[in-house]
């Protein structure tokens, strides 16, 4: 699988593993605050806003299947972009003011939605990855 | 309606609809906080089975789309790995697990996570040239 990859992909993937392990040992020697933690923790759904251009114009070019394919990936993004800073804000809140109903609906609700949506996003991501192999399979 | 679009729509929306009719039943019956952890595991076990999938479809597909949905892959699976300590961080309440402070581990898991979308976003920008040319 690994073999299809390009030399400058080695590098991305790389280079991401590398900041990672960068921030981790910065936060473990004390140099990365609670409020930077959280803010990178947003950060997290900045890329994901190039990735629906991409995957919009990429479905657009190819059409067809592929297109299925890639608007399971899509959604499970957009679930992801929409559903992540709020679930973030509601954690924030529930540190700041301890487990308390929001919008008069109790937490047991928010747990359960927050982590269902999360759990759904990838089910649809992995649904369109099958649907990949699935086209390969029967062609 | 052909097949596979009714097929779509349950996977979709009854989706949405299950986890609705999951988060009210732990509204009604107060279901402890571990509970939340099941949606945690289901998306650790969907995203090693997207991984599973692309390296089954790379076999299938071969050249440059194969390249693009490893690269997606790599991500996902990467994602995958880093929600198993930050739940267990996270429920358990702990400061540190072994050596590594609670701190330590979410800010690998956030610098990961953006990086997990980069990757996506590379793939799907490499997916849309490829189909240019």
């Amino acid at each position: 699988m690994m073999d299809v990859l390009e030399r400058k992909d080695w590098y991305v993937l790389g280079t991401g593993i590398a900041l990672g392990l960068i921030g981790a040992v910065l936060a473990q020697l004390g140099y990365v605050g609670l409020e930077a933690e959280i803010l990178l923790g947003f950060a997290m759904v900045i890329p994901i806003l190039p990735a629906l251009a991409f995957l919009y114009f990429t479905r657009k070019l190819w059409g067809g299947d592929v297109a299925r394919y890639l608007d399971f990936i899509g959604v499970g993004l957009i679930i992801t972009l929409v559903m992540f800073p709020i679930h973030l804000q509601w954690h924030m809140a529930e540190l700041a003011a301890g487990s308390i109903p929001a919008w008069g609906i109790s937490p047991n609700f928010w747990y359960m939605f927050f982590h269902g949506m999360t759990a759904h996003s990838f089910v649809l991501i992995a649904y369109g990855f099958y649907l990949f192999w699935d086209s390969g399979v029967n062609r | 309606m052909a097949d596979h679009t009714r097929r779509d729509w349950l996977i979709g929306a009854g989706g949405i609809v299950l986890v609705l009719i999951l988060a009210y039943l732990s509204h009604m019956f107060q279901w402890p906080r571990v509970i939340e952890m099941i949606g945690d595991l289901v998306a650790v076990v969907a995203g090693l089975a997207a991984v599973y999938f692309i390296y089954q479809a790379t076999d299938e597909l071969g050249g440059q789309v194969s390249r693009y949905i490893t690269i997606m892959g790599v991500g996902v699976g990467y994602y995958s790995l880093t929600v198993i300590p930050h739940v267990y961080a996270h429920i358990q309440g702990v400061q540190a697990i072994g050596p590594i402070s609670a701190m330590s581990l979410f800010t690998w898991q956030h610098v990961a996570n953006i990086w997990v979308f980069v990757l996506i976003a590379y793939a799907l920008y490499l997916f849309w040239q490829g189909g240019r040319r």
